[in-house]
């Protein structure tokens, strides 16, 4: 076949196959039907809700690790000075009784 | 075979280390009596383990004279223990508690200050020593109203620990008998 052979076929008007119209549209149809886009989307969201929640938790539990650490390094803080206070009272209690004697 | 022996003598050396290690730490001293602090109106009851201690470290400000005294004391201390009663009436709470206490001290345990008095208060001191390192402290306090006990466990510096009280803002107490303030001059 030669190429002006080639090219007329390929630029001749032919008529689609019958009922190739109906079947696309009912594929269509049939695609429309089955890929709802509202679960997809409402899948999204539930994805989105889950992540933000667990972040919150996330962060509602590491404010309270910080907050009861800091309350325990004040608490300690607190009780080293007490008890140096005490300690030191008690040393110069003895050096002033020494001194006196 | 190689392996077993090096495995057996790594045992063997963590056995002999890890007491040594602890011993040069210096030994707490049980200072939980219920029946004194049962009697007692008042009580102080400080618990400060070497976890405690560091986590105190960190919240001790730089800028505040006391709180950087008492940093630079509890650094290296691995606790600190306080039991202080105060009771309404003389003689309420049982005096061989002291005895008790000194009945748990080990031979490297030497008693450096006694101050006996029949109406003030008895100061008894011993040192944890080993060479001429002080490794702990215990202070046996013991008043007609008020019984005090103190363990410190680690390297103690005794010149500083007594210097700290008039760090504290409070008095220290001249030979005359007056008091010259501490730092702030404030009272607490």
């Amino acid at each position: 076949m030669n190429i002006d052979g080639t090219l007329r076929k390929t630029v001749t008007r032919t008529s689609a196959p019958e009922g190739i119209a109906a079947g696309v549209l009912s594929r269509l149809d049939q695609t429309s039907t089955r890929q709802p886009f509202r679960p997809a989307s409402s899948m999204l969201w539930r994805v989105a809700a889950a992540v933000v929640l667990t972040a919150a938790l996330a962060g509602l539990t590491a404010h309270q690790v910080i907050e009861h650490r800091r309350t325990e390094g004040e608490r300690a803080r607190r009780e080293v000075m007490t008890a140096l206070h005490i300690a030191s009272s008690k040393m110069r209690a003895a050096q002033h009784a020494i001194a006196h004697d | 075979m190689t392996r077993f022996l090096a495995n057996l003598m790594l045992t063997l050396l963590a056995a002999i280390a890890l007491p040594v290690t602890a011993s040069a730490q210096g030994t707490r001293i049980n200072l939980d009596f219920p029946d004194i602090a049962a009697k007692a109106s008042e009580t102080v009851d400080v618990t400060l383990d070497g976890a405690m201690l560091r986590l105190a470290g960190k919240f001790l400000s730089n800028n505040d004279a006391d709180e950087r005294a008492a940093k630079e004391m509890i650094n290296g201390l691995t606790g600190i223990y306080v039991r202080s009663y105060e009771f309404d009436h003389e003689g309420e709470y049982d005096k061989s508690i002291a005895n008790r206490i000194r009945t748990q001290l080990g031979p490297t345990w030497k008693k450096i200050v006694k101050v006996s008095s029949r109406t003030k208060e008895d100061v008894d001191i011993y040192a944890d020593t080993r060479g001429d390192a002080i490794t702990g402290l215990l202070i046996i306090s013991a008043e007609p109203k008020e019984f005090t006990v103190v363990n410190i466990i680690g390297p103690v510096d005794l010149e500083k620990l007594a210097g700290l009280e008039g760090q504290f803002g409070i008095p220290h107490i001249t030979r005359d008998g007056h008091g010259k303030h501490g730092k702030d001059e404030h009272h607490d």
